[in-house]
């Protein structure tokens, strides 16, 4: 479980496949990847298409890959992607990170303090890699938490109320 | 004993966007949004924390209603399919850098 200070630490494959098996299902509410659209390259790795969504206007479409290294004792890496590579890389991608604002709850860096991609919310595992500040009530809970809300946190903030396009 | 003579009420849904959990049970039209709150959680066998918020599933925030009745809601045409979801808030650009 995550705690104020401390530096996550990656869990056994093995682990973090196992509770990666047991999330998916309950988040996919019964779909399957396919039917969902996601795509899981690799046991540790999903990639699950977004939009976000300027009021009025079309949706711009994102691709994000959550990696379940640390894994369900600390929550998802979440990074959003260049679709065509599935990785990230600054500058160049820049245009494939939204720019989420106006809500404490969840803010995109595309090079935060130098160090690549944050989005900056405490249901990702940069969060609390980059050692950002958290009040005790927002932290990471295995036990009550899995994947799910994370991905419904980055959904919320690709919504109109917050959602104001691309970085560039 | 409440329960027993709400044979026909009115079914609330709800998801616990935490884990994904969901929950359907009968309320009654008197029970104020605060209470069914309360019997969401003994539903999804869940404890409230201090972050939790409840929304409708559209995302509308029912915060300002805790104090209305579902028939009030129902009158006033809020969350009136009483699809509710119950998300934490996170942390992230609010938060003091350490």
């Amino acid at each position: 479980m995550a705690t104020i200070g401390a530096d996550p630490v990656p869990v056994a494959p093995a682990v973090a496949k196992a509770a990666l098996e047991a999330h998916l299902s309950k988040v996919l509410r019964g779909q399957s990847l396919e039917e969902a659209g996601w795509v899981r390259p690799d046991l540790l790795t999903l990639l699950i298409p977004l939009a976000g969504q300027l009021p009025g206007g079309e949706p711009d479409d994102f691709l994000l890959r959550f990696h379940f290294g640390y894994y369900p004792e600390w929550p998802p890496s979440a990074q959003f992607v260049n679709p065509e590579t599935r990785r990230y890389t600054f500058p160049e991608d820049v245009s494939w990170v939204p720019k989420i604002e106006g809500t404490p709850e969840i803010q995109t860096h595309t090079n935060y303090n130098s160090g690549g991609q944050l989005i900056c919310c405490s249901l990702t595992l940069e969060f609390y890699l980059v050692r950002h500040g958290v009040e005790e009530k927002h932290l990471w809970d295995s036990k009550t938490m899995n994947f799910g809300a994370t991905l419904y946190a980055i959904r919320r903030g690709l919504g109109p109320q917050f959602y104001k396009g691309r970085h560039r | 004993m409440k329960r027993e003579d709400q044979g026909g009420g009115p079914v609330v849904e709800v998801v616990y966007l935490k884990s994904s959990d969901d929950a359907k049970f009968h309320a009654g039209w008197d029970d104020t949004l605060a209470e069914v709150w309360d019997q969401a959680y003994d539903e999804l066998g869940e404890v409230r924390h201090p972050a939790d918020v409840l929304e409708c599933q559209d995302g509308v925030s029912l915060m300002p209603h805790l104090n209305l009745t579902l028939a009030q809601l129902r009158d006033q045409h809020i969350c009136q399919n009483r699809k509710l979801q119950i998300r934490g808030e996170t942390g992230g650009a609010g938060s003091v850098e350490i």
